[in-house]
């Protein structure tokens, strides 16, 4: 006999910390100047993946054959290191709308 | 224009009533309480004279206090000269300091998009998008940067006699003594972009930052102040302000946009002409009692969050109030007069 509450079953369990909840929640005595640097390098390498081309999620049947006359596209890989910071906005990207 | 300026640093311990003593005349407006009244005097009075507030409300207020915070130490400590990198841990130890112990519940759509981590998320990204950004921030003629900066004018027109503390006390008074209407708030940069002086007005949205978005900027009430304070407290020609909007993402990254709005001087003239109006509607209201319903205004900005109260027969919107929001107490309701 079990001690289980039927609705337990029923109640979804919270999803585990994740690494940046986990140190965003720290006890601020207890976070080191390389724990600041982990929030940061967190956070910019979660964008580098929400950035990145969703070529990763493609089935099987989305392969295509690489063209040998092309040169290998290391970042569509996911083979290049991110950058630490985005280059400098340019005068047309800078996302300024005139009303 | 007749203003002048009464003061642009405040300090917390001058917060005091933005109502005159003993009456529900409000004196110091800021653009939100100002928006109040214009969208609906209903409105104005569920908020700032009963104090009706939402928990959520509060976790938008937060989110939005700590975004602007974490990007004015950033702008302070490269102010000072410290390096990007540099100037970004030291914004994030202080955002960490101040919010790791922020819960909110993320089962609601607002505690799913703003949190502890997504506010710093939403930081770092902001900072490395605009690491190099082509709009500068002025320096104020005391060497400090112009971020973050308070302010409050007063008119040169105020409440009625009647309304007047002194002389409703029936003390000595004269016309130096009697209270004007105050116009106060806070400008979050004061920047240079291509040879003009705009303010910048930070905005996180969780809607998407298209034209129609941008659209909503003009006319209006918040820019049009803010326009007109900075020229005061600059005494510079102010060309408008650049609206400095946030989107935050979860699945995807974080986009910023940013737009102009711009403010002739009789675009400022007329703002003013109609706001004498709006004060006095305001006041009559307050001496009255009672605020009508803008029924015109209930489905405005994705729907007024009072609309489901407004609906029920007025016998029982006390009841609705109680069980869908939180009577805040005094200190905790909307102040004009409290500096950041």
């Amino acid at each position: 006999m079990t001690n289980h509450d039927p609705l337990d079953a029923l109640a979804k369990p919270p999803p585990p910390p994740s690494e940046l909840d986990e140190l965003m929640s720290r006890d601020p005595l207890d976070l080191s100047e390389q724990d600041v640097d982990k929030i940061i390098a967190v956070q910019r390498q979660a964008r580098a993946a929400r950035e990145a081309p969703a070529g990763g999620r493609r089935r099987k049947s989305d392969l295509v054959e690489h063209d040998n006359a092309k040169p290998i596209d290391l970042a569509a890989l996911g083979l290049l290191k991110p950058k630490a910071a985005p280059t400098a906005p340019t005068s047309s990207g800078s996302g300024f709308r005139r009303m | 224009m007749n203003i002048s300026i009464s003061s642009t640093h405040l300090t917390p311990d001058e917060v005091r009533s933005p109502f005159l003593p003993g009456t529900k005349v409000q004196y110091a407006w800021d653009s939100t309480s100002l928006g109040y009244i214009k969208t609906c005097p209903r409105l104005y009075q569920y908020i700032m004279i009963d104090g009706w507030g939402s928990r959520d409300e509060s976790i938008h207020l937060r989110f939005g206090i700590e975004y602007h915070t974490a990007l004015q130490d950033y702008a302070i400590a490269r102010a000072e000269g410290t390096s990007h990198e540099d100037a970004i841990r030291h914004c994030i130890r202080q955002l960490h300091s101040r919010v790791y112990d922020w819960t909110v519940d993320r089962n609601s759509r607002a505690g799913k998009y703003k949190n502890r981590e997504t506010i710093a998320s939403l930081v770092i990204d902001y900072l490395d998008h605009f690491s190099d950004d082509p709009a500068e921030t002025f320096i104020l003629d005391d060497g400090t940067p112009a971020v973050e900066l308070s302010f409050r004018f007063e008119l040169d027109w105020g409440p009625s006699n009647e309304n007047q503390p002194a002389i409703k006390d029936g003390s000595f008074w004269d016309t130096k003594t009697l209270q004007p209407y105050l116009l106060s708030g806070h400008l979050d940069r004061v920047v240079n972009f291509a040879e003009g002086l705009y303010v910048m007005d930070r905005k996180t949205s969780l809607s998407t930052l298209s034209g129609y978005y941008f659209n909503q900027w003009s006319p209006n009430n918040q820019m049009t102040l803010y326009t007109l304070a900075g020229k005061i407290m600059l005494n510079s020609p102010i060309k408008g302000v650049i609206i400095d909007a946030a989107q935050v993402l979860l699945e995807k990254p974080n986009n910023f946009q940013r737009g102009f709005t711009y403010r002739t001087d009789d675009q400022l003239d007329e703002w003013l002409v109609d706001l004498r109006h709006w004060l006095h509607n305001a006041e009559t209201y307050a001496t009255n009692e009672y605020w009508p319903m803008n029924d015109t205004s209930c489905d405005k900005f994705g729907g007024c969050k009072f609309r489901e109260v407004c609906s029920k027969s007025p016998q029982v919107r006390e009841q609705y109030l109680d069980s869908m929001f939180d009577k805040l107490e005094e200190d905790e309701r909307w102040n004009p007069l409290r500096s950041r």
